[in-house]
């Protein structure tokens, strides 16, 4: 049942990515239709602006959740492309093994700058 | 033959044009590129040509067994029933996995290849190996499991199950484990460990079925690292199956019983004695044996 329950997660992840990339996208890429509807103010990628959202708790939640399903989703599809290139069951347990710590490094890495951004942002 | 010249006599005496034209249709040719390949001294598949007479309704299995009696005795294949329901005849036919006896050869044009299954290995010539599909078909367990061993070791009545429920999987009960969907899919061309289509339709084909209650079994052995989760859904596996079963189909509903069970919790009950028996006494009785 362990793999049904990494499957349904990746599915769950996916749901996730569209939500959290939408809103990523809508606020640096697509700003005037927010800025249209009123619901951000102008210039969303400047300095101030960005430092602004680094210091947010409720963007910095949302960058560390965009964070990890992201890297769970394509770190699992990665996982099932490599169990049909090497499919024996050595291999299987060495993949799992390799993108599990690539996962984590990548994760905590990516934590430890969401939380420098914070710290610049919170000092401005 | 007395009776097909005599027929030939009539025709041509009634309509010459017609006559030449089934003259010319009898003696219409089409060139057969067959893979050879002998385990003894081949190391890679060959091809051969033989150029076979043709008939109205041949199929590609009738111009095999044309080039055997006729040109190449040692051409080697697999066949039974000739009629669709065995499946022993699957073979890679321009392109595509299909059963020999099921494909004429009047919809395949003047030039016709045939080789063997693909994701498969070779035994000789177009006989494929078809070992593992039915190791992973045996390895879902195709078969009625239930708790009362007492009833399936000496069962007592029937098992109690509807119209309804049995329609839930008849589709796939009509596999014919002619390994064509396995040719035909991506995922087991790259991975020798993925269960296949076959297997993973035949486990949702009992699972679903009302009378069973060993889908914990199956799920240990399916949802593994080479087992439904590595299905790409490509859909070739339906496209390929020559008893119009949609193992895609199959393989998504497995997915959605593993997450959410078997619509039955509990495997069907026998059926309740018969509460009113009919009297057979007033019935006519078979005369007796004259033997």
């Amino acid at each position: 049942m362990r793999e049904t329950r990494l499957w349904q997660l990746h599915l769950f992840s996916a749901l996730a990515l569209i939500v959290l990339l939408s809103l990523h996208m809508g606020v640096q890429h697509y700003e005037k239709i927010l800025t249209g509807l009123g619901l951000v103010g102008e210039n969303v990628r400047d300095f101030a602006s960005v430092a602004g959202r680094a210091g947010s708790a409720w963007w910095n939640v949302l960058y560390v959740l965009l964070l990890g399903f992201a890297l769970y989703h394509g770190l699992y599809g990665t996982r099932r492309i490599l169990h049909e290139v090497w499919y024996s069951r050595r291999a299987t347990r060495v993949i799992d093994t390799l993108v599990v710590v690539f996962g984590l490094a990548v994760f905590i890495y990516g934590l430890w700058g969401i939380l420098q951004a914070t710290r610049m942002g919170g000092a401005l | 033959m007395a009776s097909t010249s005599s027929r030939s006599t009539a025709v041509a005496e009634a309509n010459p044009a017609q006559a030449e034209a089934a003259g010319a249709a009898a003696a219409a040719t089409i060139t057969v590129r067959v893979a050879r390949f002998d385990p003894e001294k081949d190391k890679a598949l060959r091809w051969q040509e033989f150029s076979v007479p043709t008939a109205p309704g041949m199929t590609v299995l009738d111009a095999l067994v044309s080039i055997k009696e006729h040109q190449d005795g040692s051409l080697a294949f697999r066949s039974s029933c000739r009629m669709g329901v065995c499946g022993s005849c699957g073979m890679y036919v321009n392109g595509k996995p299909r059963l020999a006896c099921q494909t004429q050869v009047g919809e395949l044009g003047q030039v016709i290849e045939v080789a063997p299954l693909p994701n498969h290995d070779v035994i000789k010539d177009l006989v494929p190996d078809l070992s593992r599909t039915f190791e992973h078909h045996r390895a879902i367990k195709p078969y009625i499991i239930r708790d009362d061993e007492a009833e399936m070791a000496s069962p007592t009545r029937e098992f109690r199950q509807t119209p309804e429920e049995m329609e839930r999987y008849l589709q796939f009960a009509y596999c014919l484990k002619c390994s064509l969907c396995v040719a035909a899919c991506p995922t087991a061309a790259t991975d020798p460990l993925f269960l296949g289509p076959q297997a993973l339709a035949q486990a949702y084909r009992y699972t679903a079925d009302t009378r069973d209650c060993g889908w914990q079994e199956r799920f240990d052995v399916i949802a593994t690292d080479h087992g439904i989760f590595n299905c790409h859904l490509a859909g070739a596996c339906s496209e390929a199956c020559p008893k119009g079963v949609d193992p895609a189909l199959g393989i998504q509903l497995m997915k959605r019983t593993l997450v959410k069970g078997p619509a039955h919790r509990a495997p069907a009950p026998i059926v309740e004695e018969p509460k009113s028996v009919i009297d057979e006494s007033k019935r006519p009785q078979a005369p007796p044996p004259t033997v």
